[in-house]
Order: C-alpha cells, then sequence, then structure tokens
C-alpha cells in the first residue's frame, strides 16, 4: 500500500504552455483516485509523471513520504495500463503476463505461479498460450491489467483503460474493476475523459482543466458542490443549464423568469448585479415533485428526447450575445466541443422529466426548481459563490 | 463477383513476354553451356560435370573468400545500418539531414566510391598520413595491396557505401514498434539493453529479414567494387565468385566453365536466401 504526493509539479514542453501547471496532491494509501478533465487537460501527461516515463519541470512526486522524482519507472515499481493496452505483439499472453516477473528476476516457479493465479483471477486461464493478435479487446484489456496485477507494484497507474471497448463491454468492465480494487486494495490513479468513470469508480477524483487543478473531491460533492463552473459544466450528464440572471432584494430575474426565494438560498450578490446560475436538468422538475417552496416556471417544450425511463425537454430561454459569452467563458465551453451555440439569440435548457409526463414538442409545460438546486457562479471566471 | 475478364492480362502478358525474352530464355540456354567446353570460338562439345569437379577441385579459395567477404558485409552493413537507424529514429533534432547525408554514398556509383576509397586506401593516401600524423606510422600499410587486409577494406568500403540504405529499411521497420510498447516494457521494470533485446529486435524481425537477404544477395553477386578497387589482387586474394566468373568466361575465354560457376553461385544465392528467410522469420504470427 503506497500513499502518492505530488508538490507544485509543472510540466513544460520545449517552452510552450504548461501541460501540467503547478498541481499539489496527496493520494492516500489504497485510495482508487480518478483524474478527470477533457482531452489535453494534462491528465495523461500526470499520469506519466507518476509513472516515471516524464520528468517534470519543477515540482516533486513522492512516494510513501520520500521522493522519488529522479528514479526511472523501474526503480518506482508501480504498474501502468495503456488506453491502447500495449501488448507484446510477439509474445504470448503468458510471456505478456509475465514478462514484468522476468525481468526483474523473480525465480521461475515462483512466477509461473503468479501469472497462473492472475489468469484464473481474470479469466484468462485458458488463453495463456494464444498470441495476442488472436484475442478481442475485451479480452485484450484483460491481459492489459493481468500483466499490471502480476507485478504486485505499489501502485496502478491507468490510463483510459476503458475507452477502446464497446459501451456494453465498458460497463461490465468498470463493474469489475471496482470489484478487483477492493479485493486487491491497491492504490490506483485513473485517467479518464468519461466523467460517468469518475463518478462511479473512484473514492475521490481531481478533476483538470488546461493543466490546472480544479476540484478535488469525492464524485458527490463534485456533482453537488462544484468548485466553479467549468466543473458543474463538466460533472454530470446531460450537463448543467446556466443562464447569466440578475438579483433582487427577494429572489432572481432568471432569463424572464421571476424566482422569488427564500433568504438563505439568495444568490450572495448585491439587487441589481449579475450572477451565473446553474441549475441541473433533473433538478428542474414536475411542480408536484419538487416540493412546497419550489420555483415555478413556464416554458414551452422545442424537442423531446425519450430515455426510456427518463425523457430530456429541451425549451428556449432569450438570450443576447453578450450573455452568450459570459456563460462560455466563465464554463470554458470552448474546451468542450459540446458546449452550447455562443452568441445566438435564444438558448435550449434542459429538463429531465420521468417519462410517463406526457409532453410533445409545441406544449407548454409547467416545471418547477427547489431553490436549495440553484448553483451560483461569479459572471467571471465562474468561481462558486456560496448561497446568501 | 464479377470476373476480371481478359484487361489483366493485357498488363500481365507484355512484362512476362519479355522477362521471359530477355532473362530466362538466355539464362537456361547459359545454364546449358556449363555442360560444355565452349570457348566462344568453336562449336562447343559435351563435358558433362567436368567443369563443376575443376570448380570444386582449383575454385573452393575463391568460395571461401566470397563467404568471408559475405559474412563481413552482412553483418557490417546491418549492423551499421541498424545503428543508424536507432540513433536517427526519434530524438536528433537534426535527424532528417543526417538521414540523407547517410543515404548519400548509396546513391552514388559504386565505380566513384570505389575510386574515392582507392584514393584514401592508397599507401600514400590521407588514412596513412593521418595514422602518421597522431604518432601510429607504424600502423600505415599498403591497405589494398596485401592479402590480410584487402579483403576486410573491400568490406569497409561496401559497408561505409549501403549503411545508409539499410539504414532506411530498418527506420521503416522501426515505425512498426510501437513508443507504448517500450513504455510499457520500461515500466514493467526493463533497461535500454533488456527493451532492445526484447521488444524492439523482436518487433524488427521483418525488417531484419529483408537486410539480411538483400546484402547476401548483393554480397554474392559483388563484382564492380572488387574490380574497380582491387582488380581482385593482390594475386586474386579478393577474387570473388563474381570477379572469378568474368575472369574465367571473358578473359580466358572459357565460356563453358564461366558459365557453370555462374550457375553455382545462382544456386548458392538462392539457398542462402531461403535459409535466412526461414531461420529469421520464424513462427508466423
Amino acid at each position: 500500500m503506497t500513499s502518492i504526493g505530488l508538490d507544485h509539479v509543472v510540466m513544460r514542453y520545449d517552452g510552450t504552455q504548461a501541460a501540467v501547471d503547478d498541481v499539489s496532491l496527496e493520494i492516500e494509501e489504497g485510495e482508487f483516485f480518478v483524474l478527470v478533465g477533457p482531452s489535453g487537460c494534462g491528465k495523461s501527461t500526470l499520469l506519466r509523471l507518476l509513472a516515471g516515463l516524464e520528468r517534470p519541470s519543477s515540482g516533486t512526486v513522492r512516494m510513501d513520504g520520500s521522493d522519488v522524482t529522479e528514479l526511472t519507472p523501474r526503480l518506482r515499481d508501480v504498474a501502468m495500463v495503456f488506453q491502447n493496452y500495449a501488448i507484446y505483439p510477439h509474445m504470448t499472453v503468458g510471456g505478456n503476463l509475465g514478462y514484468g516477473l522476468k525481468v526483474r528476476g523473480v525465480p521461475k516457479r515462483e512466477a509461473a505461479a503468479r501469472v497462473r493465479e492472475v489468469a484464473d483471477l481474470l479469466g484468462l486461464g485458458d488463453l495463456l498460450k494464444r498470441r495476442p493478435t488472436t484475442l478481442s479487446g475485451g479480452q485484450l484489456q484483460r491481459v492489459a491489467m493481468g500483466r499490471a496485477i502480476a507485478r504486485r507494484p505499489r501502485a496502478y497507474l491507468m490510463d483510459e483503460p476503458l475507452s477502446n471497448l464497446d459501451a456494453k463491454l465498458r460497463v461490465s468492465m468498470r463493474a469489475e474493476l471496482e470489484q478487483l480494487h477492493r479485493r486487491l486494495g491497491v492504490t490506483t490513479v485513473y485517467v479518464t475523459h468519461d466523467q460517468v468513470e469518475a463518478m462511479t469508480l473512484g473514492s475521490r477524483a481531481a478533476v483538470l482543466r488546461a493543466g490546472e487543478l480544479q476540484q478535488v473531491a469525492a464524485p458527490q460533492e463534485l456533482y453537488a458542490r462544484p468548485a466553479n463552473a467549468f466543473v458543474a459544466a463538466f460533472i454530470g450528464s446531460p450537463p448543467m443549464n446556466f443562464a447569466l440572471a440578475t438579483a433582487r432584494e427577494d429572489g432572481l430575474d432568471l432569463a424572464g423568469f421571476d424566482l422569488r426565494l427564500p433568504a438563505e438560498h439568495r444568490p450572495p450578490v448585491a439587487a441589481g448585479e449579475r450572477v451565473l446560475v446553474g441549475i441541473r436538468p433533473e433538478e428542474l422538475r414536475a411542480p408536484q415533485a419538487a416540493g412546497k417552496d419550489a420555483c415555478a416556471l413556464r416554458v414551452t417544450c422545442a424537442v423531446r428526447q425519450n430515455l426510456g425511463a427518463d425523457q430530456l425537454l429541451f425549451f428556449p430561454v432569450p438570450q443576447l450575445p453578450y450573455e452568450a459569452a459570459v456563460i462560455a467563458r466563465a464554463t470554458f465551453a470552448e474546451d468542450r466541443p459540446a458546449g452550447p451555440a455562443v452568441g445566438s439569440g435564444e438558448r435550449l435548457l434542459c429538463a429531465r422529466v420521468p417519462a410517463d409526463v406526457s409532453v410533445e414538442p409545441g406544449d407548454t409545460v409547467d416545471l418547477a426548481v427547489r431553490p436549495g438546486a440553484l448553483h451560483y457562479f461569479a459572471p467571471d471566471g465562474g468561481a462558486r459563490l456560496p448561497s446568501a | 463477383m464479377k470476373r476480371p475478364g481478359a484487361v489483366p492480362w493485357l498488363f500481365v502478358v507484355p512484362a512476362a513476354a519479355l522477362t521471359l525474352l530477355i532473362l530466362l530464355v538466355p539464362s537456361l540456354v547459359g545454364a546449358a553451356y556449363a555442360f560444355t567446353d565452349w570457348d566462344g570460338l568453336t562449336s562447343p562439345s559435351w563435358v558433362g560435370l567436368a567443369n563443376f569437379t575443376e570448380f570444386f577441385d582449383d575454385g573452393s579459395h575463391v568460395v571461401g573468400q566470397t563467404l568471408i567477404l559475405a559474412g563481413l558485409y552482412v553483418v557490417g552493413v546491418n549492423a551499421a545500418g541498424l545503428g543508424l537507424a536507432l540513433g536517427l529514429a526519434h530524438t536528433l533534432r537534426t535527424r532528417h539531414v543526417l538521414r540523407a547525408l547517410f543515404l548519400v554514398p548509396a546513391v552514388v556509383s559504386p565505380l566513384v566510391v570505389a575510386y574515392i576509397w582507392t584514393f584514401i586506401l592508397d599507401v600514400d593516401g590521407p588514412l596513412n598520413e593521418i595514422l602518421e600524423a597522431v604518432g601510429l606510422g607504424s600502423s600505415a600499410q599498403p591497405w589494398l595491396g596485401q592479402r590480410n587486409t584487402a579483403l576486410a577494406a573491400v568490406a569497409i568500403v561496401m559497408v561505409w557505401q549501403f549503411a545508409g540504405y539499410h539504414m532506411l529499411i530498418y527506420l521503416a521497420g522501426l515505425q512498426g514498434v510501437q513508443r507504448e510498447l517500450l513504455e510499457a516494457a520500461e515500466v514493467d521494470g526493463a533497461g535500454p539493453w533488456r527493451r532492445f533485446a526484447d521488444i524492439t529486435l523482436p518487433l524488427l524481425r521483418p525488417a531484419l529479414v529483408i537486410g539480411t537477404v538483400l546484402s547476401t544477395i548483393s554480397a554474392f553477386l559483388l563484382f564492380d567494387q572488387v574490380m574497380a578497387l582491387t582488380g581482385g589482387g593482390p594475386s586474386g586474394g579478393t577474387d570473388t565468385l563474381g570477379t572469378y566468373v568474368y575472369e574465367q568466361t571473358f578473359v580466358n575465354g572459357r565460356y563453358g566453365y564461366g558459365s557453370a560457376v555462374a550457375l553455382l553461385l545462382v544456386g548458392g544465392v538462392c539457398l542462402a536466401a531461403l535459409v535466412q528467410m526461414r531461420l529469421l522469420r520464424g513462427r508466423r504470427s
């Protein structure tokens, strides 16, 4: 069991913008820690720094309290699972599983026993003599995992290990990974761009953007109390709705909706000032499901998407171009290609309601939101503002 | 599926006919002369296997020299090519310029290369002058003029000329070795040498097959560089099968005997290439 620490780590390639910018982190013994963020945010670089495949431009990497910044991967004794599995194509499955043991001089008999044990654990027992070219994606994934496990390293580093699997296999492998971690109890650092993996797998997760740490917290905390508008927009599916609102004495003017709020849920800004408001789609509910102090919104449904148990209702709210620009800037929407269109005359917001609410496009729908479900962010920079 | 009809034949037939006419037919006719005593002037008469037995009695030193030269060349040129490729695959900033530079000798005529090196290796040439200048004058010698250095000198010149060409083969092969595999091995605990021996080298197998087969064939058929560097001398010390066939056939006018040696040479090349492919290809994956 190993704890991992990063102190003010900076990684800069040839004088370009920092891929990792002053990141400090503490990962506890036996923790399943997720690094999540959009592509290019520096999460894979951070993992390579932990593995020793890269040296930081400045800062310190620690393992169990001792400085390992200058140590080679071999001396760090961590195992890595690569996105494309990196299975040695000229070796059998057994050869792949045992390679790390052979290199590290583990006696042959013991190595064979450990390979057998890992193969049985992962259901690879019948494949030991097979060549990687004859295996399916899921099997290759298991071999990559097995190679890491057989070594019994101090920590596992996983770089988007499920991203090449189809959706169905990904769900089952996710569950298996979680079980494996519980069983082995080895410190694991897991990189993903998939916020669902971050939410389901990690005991804690760090959200990264452009090399900078945005928030480190338990998944539920990231969801319920995002540190800024970027984290709020990144965690949750479908993503949080944002609108620019004006504070009033008794509540908010939110894109034409008049929300009266109890004192404890009002935005912490003076009346007349602007505030960025975030509402999760699942918090926009049918009035009877929202509770008695909920604020009502009457909207016109523009698009309806059926998800089976739930449905997504999209409705337009009027929006000035400058408002769109403020929202895009605060949530760093330019980092995410799926971000809302900037500059259009209206913006589609989304509500997630049970499928039995009968709505068709063009219908007027009454929705409601609990005052406590409103998230407030600074319009410039997007930092979270606590309720008044 | 629609049948391709006659169109593909239109493309294949002219090339096939030309090959047959100017390569295969003369070769077969030439092969027939191997069993005669034809001197190029009088009409040939059948001598059976006499030419072959004569070669096995008198020509074995040429086979030995050819094998030594081929061994030196094949090992040298592939090691040098692989070394250059490994050095210039990723890291160096100037790698693109250097790659082009190392390839230049391969595109220069072998004769020009031979004349440059005859000058360098001459008794009064720059190599010996340099040796004298650095106080190693006692090591200065007539490199191409004595039996014990001439063969190695020829091999070195050939390696110098074609290392860049083999570098290209290995550079192409290295493209197929994913960086992630080497990183995985590094994390698994393998040092630089282990990574090379366990990962890079096995994955370069196809390139190694091509490199060794091509260099073996060109070593066996070697003619022009030897001719230009030493003319087969001193006293036949650098004679290879290629120069020997030329000498016997065109200088001594023994067309029948020359054909017999040439036939053996072709057989030897084919056999060597087959054996190498078998050895290096290993199990098909």
